[in-house]
């Protein structure tokens, strides 16, 4: 168990390094609450724990926050009990929590509210859970509540320096952080909107949150982001911090696949080949594509590249996991 | 011959297509729709926040209308597809136009901020807005099948759930309850409402604020007629999705973090008492190059010359053991686990993204070879 955490340790971190701006990271680690989202199958999650154990690493105390029927976090840890609404430590100054909008509720009106009585009183009861599923945006309300409080909120040593939350995708997302401000104009008063609007202006804090967003080079999912960058830019109160461009490919793949072009033995291998070089340029192809999109958004240095790792998905712990590391890294 | 999901689209009338994000749903659900109107079937599909590329390959635009797809004259259809990719906000208004009791109402609603919020800004009300139309065009019995997109994962069991949740709300007579003491209240004036002695309503009110509570009664009172034509279809909706006419799909790629959601997903659908009849395996290796690879294995270690001989390679053949293994056991865990025997499809990945009609019409060949 410690052996494989070890490792995985190991393999995030190298993760992390590789994508060429480690420098680019000391950005990353100055906030107190960062989201990270992007189109669902670009690995967000994977990428939020490698983040999340680089910023541990470094010595922050760190909390990495999902918010999912199915937990897909702690299982990259080797964790395999669901850790549910509950801060747990995973790693040395690593702790995860599955945040369920409903006990974030509860939270916010017996120990925020001191309602303990009235929350057992009214809202415990299955009439009055039924009317609260029906309030739209109540649930993101909490969430965010929740979040902003473990940010601010807490005194040592309940505290954390960095919390990272493994965001719903993208338009999700977007709606998830546009709540707030929707809540503010439909016009209400009472203790929840004053609430609301410490919330939003702890979002709207560019000192303090930020978003990031993860895409990949392939032709649909990085045009969506670079369409997507914009919006979020103007329509929501986060600040963009930056992009991480995932199975991105380096310099040393590169060479790999021209030494394999070159490589005559094996004339049965001239499919493979010809996919191999295909699948590869076309990424290419997309990643300076993408590069220069951002280019012009006037983005192009808030981009950390993060290698291919030979298809590989988590836990990263096969050895074709570690040697295509080794490779990339070199 | 007919393969497993050829013999599906005959026996049921409604397909539902679930996965996690980026398995690629919304292509394999073009893909399956097109493959049935090309075995001669009227087609309807229906896709919750598609890429837009998508949609606009297909020639349609975002929101509430099913319209027709022009093929031309060079790619042979002998059915026809509607299709409809909604938008939220354009499919809520008109629900609330078809159940409000008048338009005056229906004004009233459209107008209201609660309205507008939840419309427009929220997440959520899209999922339950799409079975709505789901339910909407299996009524107008136009088409002899029905291929509905899910919004991916979490998203689509709230989707699934939701007919449930409504019914909970109306059952409970929650609706009852709330609104009861506001139409006493505002005969007496809003302020003494918690002299009225309601205590549910003094607790939420203690909360939210008096206005809040106000507003959100109002909006309900408004939207009590809405909320009874949205259960009913509801309730029909939920009949025809446990019965024999509606199958289920799973969409995955053979990725662990993908496989993990499918596991899930499967798990939800036997839990609600949904059908699980076939799982696509999406984003696969294209099949001619396993011989190859086999090849190259066998070789290669015949030759122990070339040991490693091409980390590329190797990679690709590892990858390609995992497809394989990972779709067999997957399929074997539904068996032991939850009884299932779905059919499985492998779909081969496209280096390219669909572009074109005529791209989407090629890809739609995966699914009958």
């Amino acid at each position: 168990m410690t052996r494989q955490i070890r490792r995985l340790t190991k393999n995030l971190t190298t993760k992390m390094k590789v994508g060429q701006h480690m420098v680019g990271l000391q950005e990353f680690f100055k906030y107190k609450l960062v989201f990270i989202s992007g189109k669902g199958g670009v690995g967000k999650s994977v990428v939020t724990a490698s983040l999340a154990v680089c910023a541990a690493k470094l010595g922050k105390k760190v909390l990495l926050v999902e918010n999912a029927s199915k937990e897909q976090l702690p299982p990259l840890f080797y964790y395999n009990e669901p850790v549910g609404h509950h801060e747990v430590p995973i790693l040395e100054n690593l702790y995860c929590i599955n945040l369920n909008s409903k006990e974030c509720f509860k939270e916010y009106v017996v120990e925020h509210l001191g309602m303990a009585n009235l929350y057992k009183k009214v809202f415990d009861r299955k009439l009055m859970k039924s009317f609260l599923d029906a309030i739209p945006g109540l649930n993101e309300t909490m969430l965010l509540g929740r979040l902003y409080h473990t940010c601010m909120l807490r005194k040592p040593p309940r505290d954390y320096d960095l919390v990272i939350f493994d965001s719903p995708a993208s338009g999700h997302f977007f709606n998830l952080l546009n709540t707030p401000a929707a809540v503010l104009g439909s016009g209400l008063g009472g203790p929840l909107i004053r609430e609301v609007t410490k919330v939003n202006n702890f979002l709207q804090d560019p000192e303090l949150c930020a978003s990031f967003l993860v895409s990949i080079p392939e032709e649909l999912v990085s045009s969506e982001t670079l369409e997507f960058i914009p919006k979020i830019i103007k329509e929501s109160p986060v600040r963009l911090g930056g992009v991480f461009l995932n199975r991105s490919y380096s310099q040393p793949i590169k060479d790999k696949l021209n030494l394999l072009m070159k490589e005559e033995r094996y004339p049965s291998l001239a499919e493979v080949k010809d996919y191999l070089r295909n699948k590869i340029s076309r990424a290419l192809k997309e990643q300076s594509k993408f590069l220069e999109g951002l280019g012009s958004l006037g983005l192009s240095d808030r981009c950390v590249m993060l290698p291919e790792l030979g298809f590989v998905t988590e836990p990263l712990t096969d050895e074709l996991a570690t040697r295509i590391l080794r490779e990339v890294s070199l | 011959m007919m393969n497993e999901l050829e013999k599906l689209m005959d026996q049921r009338k409604t397909l539902i297509l679930l996965g996690s994000g980026g398995v690629g749903k919304t292509s394999c659900s073009l893909g399956v729709a097109i493959l049935a109107a090309r075995r001669g079937k009227k087609v309807g599909l229906l896709s919750i926040d598609p890429a837009k590329r998508l949609a606009a390959a297909m020639g349609i635009t975002l929101g509430s209308n099913l319209k027709k797809v022009d093929f031309g004259q060079d790619l042979e259809i002998k059915g026809r597809l509607e299709a409809a990719m909604l938008d939220q906000k354009a499919v809520f208004d008109s629900m609330v136009k078809k159940h409000a009791p008048s338009s005056e109402t229906a004004e009233k609603i459209l107008a209201h901020p609660i309205y507008i919020a939840a419309s427009t800004k929220l997440a959520g009300p899209g999922e339950y807005m799409a079975l709505a139309k789901l339910q909407e065009m299996i009524e107008s019995k136009e088409f002899d099948l029905i291929v509905l997109d899910t919004p991916p994962d979490t998203h689509a069991l709230e989707f699934l759930s939701r007919p449930n949740i409504l019914s909970g709300f109306m059952e409970n007579k929650v609706m009852n309850w709330l609104i009861k003491p506001f139409h006493v209240a505002r005969k007496m004036g809003v302020n003494k409402l918690l002299t009225v002695g309601e205590r549910l309503m003094g607790g939420l009110t203690r909360v939210t604020g008096i206005q809040a509570l106000s507003m959100m009664t109002e909006f309900l009172v408004l939207m009590q007629q809405v909320i009874e034509g949205f259960h009913k279809s509801g309730e029909k909706l939920l009949e025809t999705l446990h019965s024999q006419e509606t199958g289920f799909v799973l969409v995955t790629s053979c990725h662990s973090a993908a496989l993990r959601s499918a596991r899930n997903l499967a798990g939800q659908l036997v839990s609600y008492g949904y059908a699980l009849d076939g799982v696509i395996f999406n984003k696969c290796m294209p099949l001619n190059l396993s011989d190859d690879l086999l090849n190259y294995k066998d070789e290669q270690s015949a030759n122990s010359e070339t040991p490693g001989f091409h980390c590329l390679i190797d990679t690709l053949y590892q990858v390609y053991k995992r497809e394989r293994d990972a779709a067999q056991y997957y399929v074997s865990m539904l068996n032991e686990q939850y009884d299932l025997s779905p059919f499985a499809i492998k779909v081969p990945e496209r280096l390219q993204s669909l572009h074109s009609l005529e791209e989407i019409y090629q890809f739609s060949f995966a699914f009958d070879h």
